[in-house]
């Protein structure tokens, strides 16, 4: 009977000692894969998190940075915050990055209509707390009158990119959209509403002014007309023409200097409130923003956003429960090493009478090992062929526990998080954050065992089988049967 | 002196033991011949076993030489010179015990690798096992039947030298007697060279030629 055939038989007659390897094996190796499937699918979450959330990077003036260096150094109380100008040149730098698909410049002011009429909220003139209001933010306009503030000019560099047509909630109802070839022209994109107010069509040209000065016009050309299904706020206490979406007018991004007469701006020409890049993928979010970094761009005053807080909302809870399976892995992995180390150790211990007896016969020492490494690997297979059906279940439910667990514990954040989201939509440019609605964090994940999970625990249990097998198997068999059989060893 | 089967020459051994080197075999030179049944006696402790151990191959001598059919067991090897060359009979069986008797026959068949003449039924039912136990585990069959097994497996490889030790020390005189037929057919009808190392008066009356250890030495 050769070496193979004795696996078999000593498995099959020793069906007991079989099965409680078997059992071990099946209860190691389902912990194990378990935490590896659970770990992957948290993983596979977070890149469809990141895709769902797009692969736009902002770049723009980091407030909060500057609102800690201002509170820290000493000045006390809130003080002016310095807001550095984004230089187009500095903003074009990240253009060249190999990762950047397309990319858009954003820049929004306000102005006054002069050759036509805004859209007006009927209930707004008369009530005089709003007109205080008004006042107030016409100060913090630089001194404007509210009265004068009719319509947002949203600059872009090409429209189409910009969240509001990509997301439609603004479509093209005439003409056309604004692109690259616009750029350095007074081209613009009214909405429909006020078109119709004033009879406007494409091809016409109207005039705004300054808010500052109402000597300062321009005339501007209309080669296109949007339809928007953003609605004014009826609940915003400040109310003036430009906050209504009608009055919204898309211009070219340069073009909003040439109404800005602000002393502070006059430089403005160069200048945008942020460049939004698109890439090619997703997953390039870190590689982009760690190459960004490399380039003379002063980052302690401008921040890389790619929807990090919606992100991070997302992926809060998930990560927990990722960072518990990782940790589970590991002393899953190290203790059930441990446990089929010492469960073989003792296993080949116990037959050194049976090792003596056919070394007496004869037998080669790595046959008598081989014998043993059949068995165990044998066993070790049908482990991981029930294994990899049983742990999938066990996985997912394990997986849904933690993580319900974790989106309850984080609900509170997460309210706050959408609360501060929706504070910001008034009808402005800029809207390339995700919809916070859409950023709830995820509370569902899909396992399943990979190839490569499979793989790595066969090699994983195969390494630790080798290993405890072949090191106590020849510690044993390297002495002489006599040595054996009077059990010496 | 083409007949002999195995020769040994300034066979010595000892271990070291508590610091004290202890001699166990000194200097034995003898020679077994084919066709002879020997049994080995002396008292406890006089190193029967080991001089067992050292002509089957399981041990190694310290000094001196082993050569069966004037080749040097050494340059056999060892493992080759147990599977090929020596059948083994212990006093505790030392059978699998996951097998039955028909498994362990041909394991040693296996192992050996040279091709029986004779079917494994036949070598069992020479010993005196019939199919019915053959196919029993070997942990059901009494010490008795065991020991024929093990017999039968020592013969399966079809080597001319059979060594036995304690081959009746478990086993009642009746079935003892039986044993020893069967080693004496062994010698006397299939040529054999059997070698026995025994306590026992009765085997040691039965056999060619009785050798006492005494001292390390062998003398008859």
């Amino acid at each position: 009977m050769n070496f193979i055939k004795r696996a078999l038989l000593s498995m099959k007659v020793r069906y007991f000692r079989s099965i409680l390897i078997l059992m071990t094996f099946i209860v190691i190796l389902n912990l194990i894969l378990s935490g590896l499937a659970i770990q992957h699918a948290t993983e596979d979450s977070a890149v469809s998190a990141r895709k769902k959330l797009g692969a736009d990077v902002t770049l723009e003036f980091d407030m909060q940075s500057a609102m800690k260096s201002t509170s820290t150094e000493g000045k006390g109380g809130f003080g002016r915050i310095e807001r550095t100008p984004l230089l187009v040149k500095d903003a074009e730098k990240l253009t060249k990055l190999n990762t950047v698909k397309s990319y858009n410049f954003e820049t929004s002011t306000f102005a006054s209509a002069s050759s036509f009429t805004e859209i007006r909220q009927a209930d707004v003139e008369s009530d005089s707390n709003t007109s205080d209001a008004n006042k107030g933010q016409g100060r913090m306009m630089g001194g404007a009158d509210p009265e004068a503030i009719d319509v947002t000019l949203s600059g872009v560099r090409e429209l189409n990119l910009l969240v509001d047509f990509t997301s439609e909630t603004s479509k093209l109802t005439d003409g056309r959209l604004l692109t690259v070839d616009d750029v350095n022209t007074n081209n613009v994109v009214i909405e429909k509403n006020l078109a119709i107010e004033n009879n406007l069509e494409v091809g016409d040209t109207i005039e705004i002014a300054s808010i500052d000065d109402a000597d300062n016009k321009l005339s501007i050309k209309i080669v296109g007309i949007y339809e928007t299904s953003t609605i004014l706020d009826e609940n915003m206490p400040i109310r003036f023409g430009a906050a209504n979406p009608y009055n919204k007018i898309y211009v070219p991004y340069t073009l909003t200097a040439l109404v800005i007469t602000n002393e502070e701006e006059t430089d403005a020409s160069n200048i945008i409130n942020k460049a939004v890049y698109t890439l090619d993928d997703p997953l390039n979010i870190d590689k982009f923003k760690e190459e960004a970094k490399k380039l003379d761009i002063d980052w302690t005053k401008f921040k890389l956003d790619a929807n990090d807080t919606a992100f991070e909302t997302m992926v809060g809870p998930i990560n927990q429960v990722a960072n518990f399976s990782n940790k589970t892995v590991v002393i899953v992995t190290v203790a059930g090493a441990l446990i089929m180390s010492l469960l073989l150790f003792l296993i080949i211990r116990e037959r050194t009478q049976e090792f003596g007896i056919l070394l007496s016969l004869g037998e080669k020492r790595y046959k008598i090992i081989s014998q043993i490494l059949i068995e165990l690997v044998l066993l070790f297979v049908i482990a991981l062929g029930i294994s990899t059906l049983t742990s999938q279940k066990m996985a997912q439910t394990i997986g849904n526990q933690l993580l319900v667990n974790e989106v309850q514990n984080s609900s509170v954040e997460e309210n706050g998080f959408i609360g501060g989201m929706r504070g910001m939509g008034f009808g402005g440019q800029g809207r390339n954050q995700v919809n916070p609605i859409e950023a709830d964090p995820i509370d569902a994940i899909n396992v399943s065992i990979s190839q490569e999970e499979w793989k790595q625990v066969s090699g994983i249990g195969l390494l630790i089988i080798l290993i405890s097998t072949i090191m106590p198997a020849t510690l044993i068999v390297r002495f002489n049967p006599r040595k054996i059989l009077t059990r010496n060893v | 002196m083409n007949n002999i089967t195995l020769h040994l020459e300034d066979v010595s051994y000892s271990y070291n033991e508590a610091g004290k080197e202890r001699q166990i075999l000194n200097k034995i030179n003898y020679s077994f011949e084919e066709g002879k049944f020997y049994s080995i006696v002396g008292p406890s402790g006089s190193g029967k076993t080991t001089l067992l151990s050292v002509i089957s191959g399981l041990d190694q001598p310290k000094q001196g030489t082993i050569k069966y059919k004037d080749k040097k067991i050494n340059k056999i090897g060892l493992t080759n010179f147990r599977s090929k060359y020596v059948g083994i009979v212990f006093q505790s069986y030392n059978l699998l015990s996951y097998m039955n008797a028909h498994q362990n026959v041909k394991t040693a068949i296996e192992i050996c690798g040279v091709k029986s003449s004779t079917t494994i039924t036949n070598l069992l039912s020479k010993v005196g096992i019939n199919e019915v136990d053959s196919k029993r585990n070997i942990l059901k069959l009494s010490g008795g039947q065991q020991q024929r097994v093990a017999i039968a497996r020592a013969l399966a490889k079809e080597s001319n030298l059979l060594i036995a030790d304690e081959p009746t020390g478990n086993l009642d005189s009746s079935t003892a007697q039986d044993i020893i037929n069967i080693f004496k057919k062994l010698a006397h009808e299939e040529n054999k060279c059997v070698i026995v190392v025994t306590h026992s008066k009765q085997l040691a009356d039965e056999s060619d030629v009785v050798l006492t250890l005494n001292d390390g030495n062998l003398v008859i």
